[in-house]
């Protein structure tokens, strides 16, 4: 794409964290439920 | 650097794929909306079905046409299918369609995954579907998945916990996809509060969504070890606590009806100050209103759990909170009032629709007060004055932002005006129908009427048979949505201009109708007529 | 047509009374506690059509007055401090208002020290049990014959005929008037809860745990509720009677369910339960 004035490593960047959040989200409230079952 | 540009430009626009590829590769983000909101469209009347059965059951006292078994299966997946299947796709669909076209952007920042995101979806609902077929039947415990109850469920059972998955996976990477878009890919002079409101609301949902779905999947990955890997998390033999599945469950659940509302805010936003010929009244109050809303979402959950055995300061803790959400939210309201104060009207069809959710919305949102009150939620939890305020706020609140969203927008897509005369009569129908379903609802609460059952005790009656009229009327009416929109499709109407309306804002507004298949590959220079602050 | 008119004025009137047809309003009930309520619910209800009237109306006002077909020219304005001012604080102040009441009838819920009788009550897969501890009495209550006869698909009855369709049973909870009741309720196998409007008690019965609630019914009579909350295919099925009475009888109840039953010739009575024993 010619607009493409995003940087790769950005968009690269900002959607790891992302998943990185969801990740988290999902093991840290199965980790946290062991911990009080 | 303009030698690779020409390099690229001679390659480019061979137009898009012929046949079958086009779609099933698609990784232009009109077609992927296009996609989304046509599954969405399907969508609704599978689960508008699944409502006329529940309806018809309920249209006299005594069982005449289901079991009751069938009848708990309608009402799960009723819920099921309208939620992830209707409401969250359509709105992802308008989020492909609109968010590059109104930052500025050529396409999704991540193309070949938002297809994954959609083809997801198909699969997901064959398998969710496809368990109504399975012995033992679909899953019945609610659209809530409660433990211990959802744990005898039959064979269906790995299948509701796989189909969730798959949807949950879709609509984090759809978030995930329009956070990076918008973050990343603005036309250089869109500043983030220059943004329009329907990009804005669609930022925060997709941050409430990366935040709570990956809770939904926790949740029902411990139903599913629950059931078949030993574990105890919900088990009270085990040492568990089912309880502990409803705090879960609700602090993805309460954040979702908000993920499933905060875009028709933002499509509220976009067409009122279009048809009343004004800016948006207080558009940074706007902004931080949708953002105190995402935020306090996540510590309302218990007030789906007043009943459930909580200690006095966490249902006190928990009615304040709830209570505080009406300020924010009546913000929006007014705003939205004093936009049309002083404008210069004109009723067209998404006006219609913008206009009905701003009266329906906040009577669903007066009921919502309502249940907050602890003690009076004591007489209306798990009763149809619950049922009232829920249907209230999706489907005149997201359901209506949808509809006004495709009459307003629908012109850009397909290049010709749908028919005027036939969406005033869908609407009419529409808003008429939509009451007559849902407003006695709240006096059957109040009479005692319990939710989730396929028969009555005999005073329910009158009531019920008035809702299911209402029912009948309205699943009818969409009839003649689907067919206001298909003609537009096949090119049947008048041809659209660019602006379509009167001298609307944004930038999806400056291209033609119907938009170019590759639009902005240029980053577009923003005038300051097409800003918002 | 006639009927369904002199219906709905009747039912209009007994509005507060929630067993007419056309009801429209929960019933004040028959303890403090409901009436409280009651009255925390119209407080709040009155405050929503208050407020209701004012927005609406300027929907409606602006709706007619601010058409482009009365040839107006649009303003400009999109900005008024003082008024976004002015309405974030009103709604603050108006639910302040209504917090207050709320939190106290909240805190008296909560309070069930000083009971004069306890139940217990176990939910089950589709029917309730009621157990008064000490008292050595303890019987089933299910879904009475008639209407579970009537129910099925294809029964061929109307519930028209069937009296107390879904909300009676074959024994229902007796409890004396005027005593504070504390109800401990728990669950055999999913969740239950139980509700009776005229109570204004709901409570969830789960398993593995013990909640606590409790009512105080000032009125004699019978009083009906259902399940509320889903607990499989017959969720519908398994109604709550609760039958308030005088001190004396409550006495009386409890000596007759205490006594062993004679030996029943016909037996087909299936109510006839000997204290603690599991029936189906």
């Amino acid at each position: 794409m010619k607009n493409d004035h995003r940087s790769p490593r950005s968009v690269r960047t900002t959607a790891l964290w992302l998943a990185a959040i969801a990740v988290a989200f999902y093991l840290g409230f199965i980790l946290l439920s062991a911990i009080r079952a | 650097m303009s030698t690779a540009v020409a390099e690229m430009e001679a390659h480019d626009h061979h137009g898009p794929e012929k046949g079958i590829r086009r779609w099933l590769f698609a990784t232009n983000h009109k077609d992927i909306g296009t996609m989304y909101l046509l599954f969405s469209l399907v969508m609704l009347f599978v689960g508008g079905a699944m409502a006329m059965i529940i309806r018809s059951e309920l249209m006299m006292p005594g069982l005449q046409f289901v079991n009751p078994g069938f009848y708990n299966q309608m009402t799960t997946m009723h819920a099921l299918v309208m939620i992830f299947g209707a409401i969250m796709p359509a709105f992802v669909g308008l989020a492909n369609w609109m968010i590059p076209l109104m930052v500025g952007a050529p396409d999704m920042a991540l193309p070949r995954m938002n297809n994954l995101s959609f083809w997801i979806l198909p699969a997901a609902f064959t398998i969710l579907l496809s368990t109504l077929f399975m012995s033992g039947g679909g899953p019945a415990g609610g659209w809530t998945m409660y433990p211990p109850l959802v744990l005898q469920t039959g064979d269906a059972f790995p299948y509701l916990i796989f189909s969730i998955h798959l949807m949950g996976l879709s609509s984090i990477m759809g978030a995930i996809n329009i956070i990076v878009t918008i973050i990343n890919m603005r036309a250089p002079d869109m500043a983030l509060i220059k943004m329009p409101m329907f990009v804005w609301s669609w930022l925060i949902t997709a941050y409430l969504l990366i935040a709570v779905m990956p809770v939904l999947a926790g949740a029902v990955t411990m139903l599913l070890t629950d059931q078949f890997f030993g574990t105890s998390f919900f088990l009270a033999a085990g040492g568990g606590d089912p309880v502990m599945f409803q705090h879960i469950f609700w602090f993805f659940g309460h954040p979702e009806v908000y993920i499933m509302i905060l875009p028709a805010f933002g499509v509220v936003s976009e067409v009122i100050p279009t048809f009343a010929r004004k800016p948006l009244f207080g558009h940074d109050s706007m902004v931080y209103a949708i953002s105190a809303i995402a935020f306090l979402s996540f510590i309302v959950w218990a007030h789906h759990m007043f009943t459930v055995g909580m200690p006095l300061t966490g249902q006190l803790f928990f009615m304040f909170a709830t209570m505080l959400i009406a300020v924010p939210t009546g913000v929006k309201i007014f705003n939205w009032t004093a936009t049309m104060w002083g404008g210069a009207m004109t009723f067209e069809t998404p006006m219609l629709f913008a206009l009905a959710f701003l009266f329906l919305f906040t009577i669903g949102g007066f009921s919502g007060v309502m249940v907050a009150i602890v003690p009076a939620d004591i007489q209306y939890h798990d009763s149809y004055f619950v049922v009232a305020h829920f249907h209230y706020v999706l489907v005149p609140g997201a359901l209506f932002g949808i509809l006004a969203a495709v009459y307003y927008w629908l012109p850009k897509w397909t290049g010709r005006m749908y028919n005027e005369k036939l969406g005033q009569i869908h609407f009419w129908l529409t808003a008429i129908f939509v009451n007559v379903t849902f407003f006695p609802m709240h006096f059957l609460g109040l009479a005692g009427m319990p939710r989730r059952i396929p028969d009555y005790a005999t005073q329910f009656t009158d009531w019920n048979f008035m809702a299911s009229i209402g029912a009948f009327g309205f699943g009818l009416s969409q009839l003649l949505f689907a067919y206001i929109v298909i003609n537009c499709m096949r090119g049947r109407g008048e041809a659209a201009t660019a602006e379509v309306w009167d001298h609307p804002k944004g930038l999806e507004w400056t291209v033609p109708s119907p938009a170019p298949y590759h639009t902005f590959d240029e980053p577009p220079r923003v005038p300051p007529a097409q800003t918002f602050s | 047509m006639i009927r369904r008119l002199s219906l709905c004025v009747t039912g209009l009137a007994q509005a507060a009374g929630a067993r007419a047809d056309w009801a429209i309003n929960m019933p004040r009930g028959v303890s403090e506690l409901s009436a409280e309520t009651y009255d925390l619910h119209m407080m709040v209800f009155y405050w929503c059509v208050g407020i209701a009237v004012v927005v609406f109306g300027a929907m409606l006002f602006t709706m007619v007055r601010h058409r482009k077909s009365r040839g107006v020219q649009p303003a400009k304005f999109s900005h008024s401090m003082p008024a976004e001012i002015t309405w974030t604080i009103i709604p603050i102040i108006i639910l302040l208002i209504m917090a207050v009441p709320a939190a106290e009838t909240l805190i008296r819920i909560e309070d069930s020290r000083a009971p004069d009788v306890t139940v217990v009550v176990t939910g089950y897969q589709w029917k309730w049990h009621y157990m008064y501890p000490g008292e050595d009495v303890a019987f089933y209550s299910t879904l009475a014959r008639a209407s579970s006869e009537a129910r099925h698909r294809g029964s061929g009855i109307d519930p028209a005929n069937v009296e107390n369709y879904l909300l009676d049973v074959d024994r229902p909870l007796v409890v004396p008037k005027g005593a504070k009741v504390r109800v401990l309720l728990t669950s055999n196998d999913v969740i239950h809860a139980w509700w009776v409007p005229e109570l204004s008690i709901k409570k969830d019965a789960i398993p593995g745990f013990m909640n606590e609630t409790w009512f105080q019914a000032d009125v004699a009579g019978v009083y009906r509720g259902q399940c509320a909350e889903l607990c499989g295919v017959d969720h519908a099925y398994m109604p709550i009677v609760v039958e308030v009475v005088e001190p004396e009888a409550f006495q009386a109840f409890l000596d007759s369910e205490r006594e062993p039953e004679p030996a029943a010739a016909s037996g087909s009575n299936t109510s006839a339960d000997s204290p603690g024993e599991d029936t189906k």
